[in-house]
């Protein structure tokens, strides 16, 4: 038995020892991928161009870089009737169609639908959410601090929509009446900062979102802006907040997308599936409708 | 049924009532005198019987006049005692090991300590004799390993010491050390545990159908003794194998009153690779690396008896692990020094305190303190000489930074056994801790040319409270029927905000036709300390955080049902069980805590959800004989939903294992050569790949000028993809000589015999083509080892 044992021990640990040399790494066959169909709408009440971003998944395996998708049709239906239906490419491979006014925001619910012979169809629905009731905002001048330097406080007051689970995006501009004594009057994009738990900068944005995360109830927030950072501030300027609320599929996109392009880079960030309310395929369809409100 | 109830009720008051008297004392080893846990005390003639407890404490009321007592417990000699009962009698019992007179017939349990007779289901034991005996990695006999292999318990991965029980996380379990709560388990980033099994002389797990008097956790309950020193004689063991050497020394202090047992165990691979790396460095000694690791712990222990009723104890671990790297640039121009290290170090105390207040009522005072700290350090210092080009002067610059974290815990629980016949055993008692979290701060030196910053970000320390309460009761109903319920009332309090939960826990023993155990139980519990985790990774950087005002305490509901049967020296059980979970943690998508430069704080990075597990276990085991082992085989699903990660949908737990199987043997060959064989298999792990990427779009805030879209990298849902299956075949030889004075043992043994690669972690890379390909990377290959054990 003894000896049974012993030699069994010897020929495992010599019949292993080929693999020893390449170590303990092993190449892994995926299945074959099948190519699906991937399409993104993201339609805000006041867009007067919609663009269909139409693609298709390309496998981990496949040397192939993913690309642009041609020869499909997008179709934007609402309750079941279709509103509008295109499909011309961009310059930039992007299905954009002209409008010649804004989307608007009629109640109802709208179908995304992406046709292509080579796959699958794809459909999405969505509803608009409600708009942000802005009930206060007001302006402090050089109440606030940015990385030490002093900023504006702008304080927001929302009021809750009793039963529905509200999400924003908070965007910002500012215009100068005499921005390097040339009396520019445009308006220009800042970023907003708040060390509020509840809001998200999102990546690569200046951009801030907020969910009301279950909590019914009003909400105020509080951001710091400053038109030029370091500068002396003047006297005359003012502020313009949007704020878009967003659908429950357009604020699940964009916090995965926001999150997924915070871990890029980084091998010890948790793994981020981005967000997909697609069916035959992948992508998004969201609905987000838009506010605005100056602050001097 | 009414009948039933009757008689058990008229039974009970007949054992009020009746003239009875107790017995009651403590049944110890005879050769070592340590006391023995679970040793069962039995009367033959009335069936019904008890046993001992943490302490090897009894308590036994019977009728008054002549009786018989048998004593049986596993690995030792049964034996008989014959009694005339006319008053309270204070008695203690030595056991005979049956070490020397091994067999079947004497080391099989007695009836009354059949599993088909216990109320407690799914709790696994695995006697220290044949833990040590199983096959060790690098000759490193290693319990976690071991438990490792028993059913509904699963590995972290290859070389990992944490347990997923029942489709729970590594925090999920309360791992108690002589009572006292252990944070990190880990050695050598969990290749190894900290526990030395030379000085441990009691382990059990429990995995469901929790007592009432275990709470803070929600998935299993994992008991370690450590041994309390022979009263007896002075004796000493000695193991040294390829990475480390122990040592374990114990004997009386006063001889049957006192007793101590240390321990210490240190590895020396920092030694033996230093003639190597200075051999290295001499090269060129200009440019120097040195890198280094070890890891030690102790154990230390000691008991004393103050006279028949009092007992007082004292325990010590402390467990260190330090790895590091330091470089030396010694230029003619430019000299620099940089380091970068990882400490991590456990500490706990206990202090007991054992009274007898009367023959039926028994107390135990414990006050401990359990500390674990962990620190990331890395430092740089630069000096440019004058002949530096472009220098007039000596130029200094040095820079440090240190991130550490950390947990401290001072507590105090007062536990008392109250049995007042054999049909009831009462147990009640409270306790309460103070936590002090330190969740992760980073400090920052910086000092060049006059200019100078200290400064440390995050890491506010947090402070909690947890009081705990419970009372339960275990009734044997009749011969067929037993019951075991309790309560277990917890409450936190931290940041202005109190959590308060009642838990019920219940389990029932139903007999069968045929003496099979109808098992079943439910048990309500909640956990006030989480453990943030890096799903890919086991490093020590997890950090420990409380239940705050944001974040809500665990909570898990546990349904167990199985049927458990003896037949002769086997045990077989079979197990489902089904628990939901509430307030899981976990990171946010996207969230890390290296190399991110924002400033959330840790509340920012996690999020709360819910999980869900259910399985089938089997078990077959033998725990003595020449040939002795288990079988184990789970089926099982986990899964987690969380609101905020993989878009809202339930995906599978990284630790889902539809399949896990464990056959275990070790068989005597001749009383001096030992052989014994471990083999493990498990459906692969669930990971997140990158399965397929395609063109997303992206909206207004996130697109640069007309710029709408983005390749993403896709997988079909979190964790949808899997490992290839686990597999592995551990053996161990081992050669026994007895001399005068001393044994030895020589032990050979291989890890992963087969060396077969089991997945580590897996990255996308390119062949010599350029390519894509997927490749799995395994950690171990098959590694033999040796190594030389001693006992005087």
């Amino acid at each position: 038995m003894k000896k049974i044992l012993f030699i069994a021990l010897l020929a495992a640990s010599f019949s292993s020892c080929d693999n020893l040399t390449e170590g303990v790494v092993r190449d892994i066959d995926l299945p074959e991928h099948t190519p699906t169909m991937v399409g993104t709408l993201l339609a805000d009440n006041t867009d007067s161009t919609l663009f269909g971003i139409i693609s298709q998944t390309r496998g981990l395996l496949d040397s192939n870089v993913a690309a642009l998708l041609s020869d499909a049709t997008v179709n934007l239906y609402k309750d079941n009737v279709l509103e509008y239906s295109w499909n011309t490419q961009d310059t930039m491979g992007y299905y954009s169609l002209n409008l010649n006014d804004t989307l608007g925001s009629a109640s109802g619910t709208y179908k995304f639908e992406v046709l292509h012979t080579e796959f699958d169809d794809l459909t999405a629905t969505d509803q608009f959410p409600p708009a942000a009731i802005i009930s206060e905002a007001v302006l402090n001048k050089g109440a606030a601090q940015i990385f030490s330097f002093e900023a504006d406080e702008i304080i927001l007051n929302l009021q809750d929509i009793p039963g529905v689970d509200q999400h924003y995006i908070f965007s910002g501009e500012v215009r100068l009446t005499d921005f390097n004594f040339i009396g520019d009057t445009s308006w220009t994009n800042v970023d907003l900062y708040s060390d509020d738990q509840r809001t998200l900068q999102l990546a690569g944005s200046s951009a801030i979102l907020v969910s009301e995360n279950g909590i019914d109830a009003d909400l105020q927030l509080s951001f710091a802006s400053t038109a030029f950072l370091g500068a002396p501030l003047e006297e005359d300027y003012e502020y313009r907040i949007s704020v878009k609320t967003l659908s429950d599929e357009g604020f699940n996109y964009y916090r995965s997308l926001s999150s997924y392009q915070t871990a890029q880079g980084n091998p010890f960030s948790e793994p981020v599936v981005i967000y997909s309310n697609v069916s035959g395929g992948y992508g998004v369809f969201a609905l987000s409708r838009t506010v605005d409100r100056t602050v001097r | 049924m009414k009948t039933r109830l009757l008689l058990a009720l008229l039974s009970f008051s007949l054992w009020g009532s009746a003239q009875t008297k107790t017995l009651s004392g403590y049944v110890r080893d005879a050769a070592t005198g340590e006391d023995l846990i679970g040793v069962n005390i039995w009367s033959p003639e009335l069936k019904v019987g008890t046993s001992t407890n943490a302490y090897g404490f009894y308590s036994f009321t019977l009728p008054q006049g002549e009786q018989i007592i048998q004593l049986t417990y596993l690995g030792y000699q049964n034996q008989n005692f014959e009694l005339d009962l006319t008053k309270n009698v204070r008695l203690n019992f030595d056991l005979v090991p049956a070490e020397n007179v091994l067999n079947e017939v004497t080391v099989t349990a007695a009836e009354s300590s059949q599993i088909q007779e216990q109320i407690q289901m799914s709790k696994m034991e695995v006697p220290i004799k044949q833990l040590k005996s199983l096959p060790a990695i690098l000759g490193e006999v290693d319990i976690m390993k071991t438990l490792q292999l028993l059913p509904g318990v699963q590995s972290g991965g290859e070389g990992t010491s944490g347990l997923y029980v029942r489709g729970g996380s590594p925090d999920q379990n309360l791992i108690l050390l002589d009572g006292v709560p252990l944070y990190n388990v880990n050695h050598l980033f969990g290749f190894f545990s900290v526990f030395n099994a030379d000085a441990i002389s009691n382990v059990s797990l429990t995995k469901g159908g929790f007592p009432a008097r275990y709470g803070g956790r929600l998935s299993s309950v994992l008991e370690i003794k450590m041994k309390e020193g022979n009263m007896n004689e002075f004796h000493g063991d000695a193991t040294a194998s390829i990475i480390a050497s122990k040592m374990t020394l114990e004997g009386p202090l006063v001889k049957d009153k006192a007793s101590f047992m240390i321990s210490g165990r240190r590895t020396y691979l920092d030694v033996l690779a230093r003639p190597f790396i200075n051999a290295a460095n001499a090269q060129n000694p200009e440019t120097t690396i040195s890198p280094t690791y070890y890891f030690y712990d102790m154990n230390g222990k000691v008991n004393w008896k103050i006279g028949e009723k009092d007992r007082v104890y004292l325990s010590h671990f402390q467990g260190k692990d330090d790895f590091g790297t330091k470089g030396r640039d010694d230029f003619d121009d430019y000299q620099a020094e940089f380091g970068f290290g990882l400490d991590w170090r456990n500490s706990i105390t206990a202090a007991r305190w054992n009274h007898q207040w009367s023959p039926k009522l028994f107390s135990n005072v414990t006050a401990t303190r359990s500390v674990y700290n962990f620190n990331t350090r890395i430092s740089q210092e630069e000096r440019y000489l004058p002949n530096y080009p472009d220098t007039t002067g000596t130029e200094e610059s040095r820079f440090a930074g240190l991130y550490f974290s950390g947990i401290e815990d001072y507590g105090a629980r007062i536990d008392f056994d109250f049995v007042p016949n054999p049909q009831h055993y009462i147990r009640y008692g409270g306790g309460w801790t103070n936590h002090k979290f330190s969740p992760g701060a980073t400090n920052f030196e910086f000092q060049q040319s006059g200019f100078n910053l200290d400064t440390t970000i995050g890491g506010a320390e947090i402070f909690s409270n947890e009081a705990f309460a419970y009372v339960e009761d275990e009734w044997n109903v009749n011969e067929n029927f037993k019951i075991g319920y309790g309560l277990h009332l917890n409450t936190l309090f931290v940041e202005n905000t109190t959590y308060s939960r009642l838990q019920p826990r219940i389990g029932m023993n139903y007999s069968l036709p045929g003496d099979i155990a109808l098992k079943a139980s439910y048990a309500d519990m909640m956990q006030t300390v989480n453990l943030l985790t890096n799903e890919g990774l086991g490093l020590p950087t997890d950090l420990w955080v409380p239940s705050t005002a944001n974040l809500k305490p665990q909570t898990s509901q546990q349904y167990a049902a199985g049927l458990a049967k003896n037949i002769g020296p086997y045990e077989f059980s079979i197990e489902g069980y089904y628990k939901d979970m509430q307030n899981l943690v976990s990171y946010r998508e996207g969230a890390s805590f290296l190399f991110s430069v924002d400033d959330e704080s840790w509340e920012d990075k996690v999020t709360q959800g819910q999980g869900t597990s259910y399985g089938m276990e089997f078990f077959a085991q033998k725990k003595a004989g020449k040939t002795n082992g288990w079988i184990g085989y789970t089926l099982s699903w986990s899964y987690r939903q969380f609101d905020e990660i993989n878009g809202g949908e339930r995906y599978f737990f990284t630790y889902d294992r539809r399949h896990d199987i464990s056959v275990v043997m070790n068989h005597e060959l001749t009383e001096n050569i030992n052989f014994s064989a471990a083999w493990v298999y498990g459906t692969g792990r669930a990971v997140t790949l990158p399965e397929f990427s395609y063109i997303a779009g992206l909206p207004e805030e996130l697109s640069w000028w007309n710029y709408r879209q983005l390749t993403v990298e896709r997988a079909t849902d979190r964790n949808s993809y899997r490992y290839s299956p686990y597999h592995r075949l551990d053996v161990s030889l081992s050669f026994r000589k007895k001399r005068k004075t001393y044994e030895r043992w020589w032990t050979i043994s291989a890890y992963n015999a087969y060396n077969n690669l089991n997945p580590f972690f897996m990255e996308t890379t390119q062949d010599r083509d350029g390519n894509p390909q997927l490749r799995e990377y395994g950690l171990f290959p098959i590694i033999p080892s040796i190594a030389y054990r001693i006992k005087f």
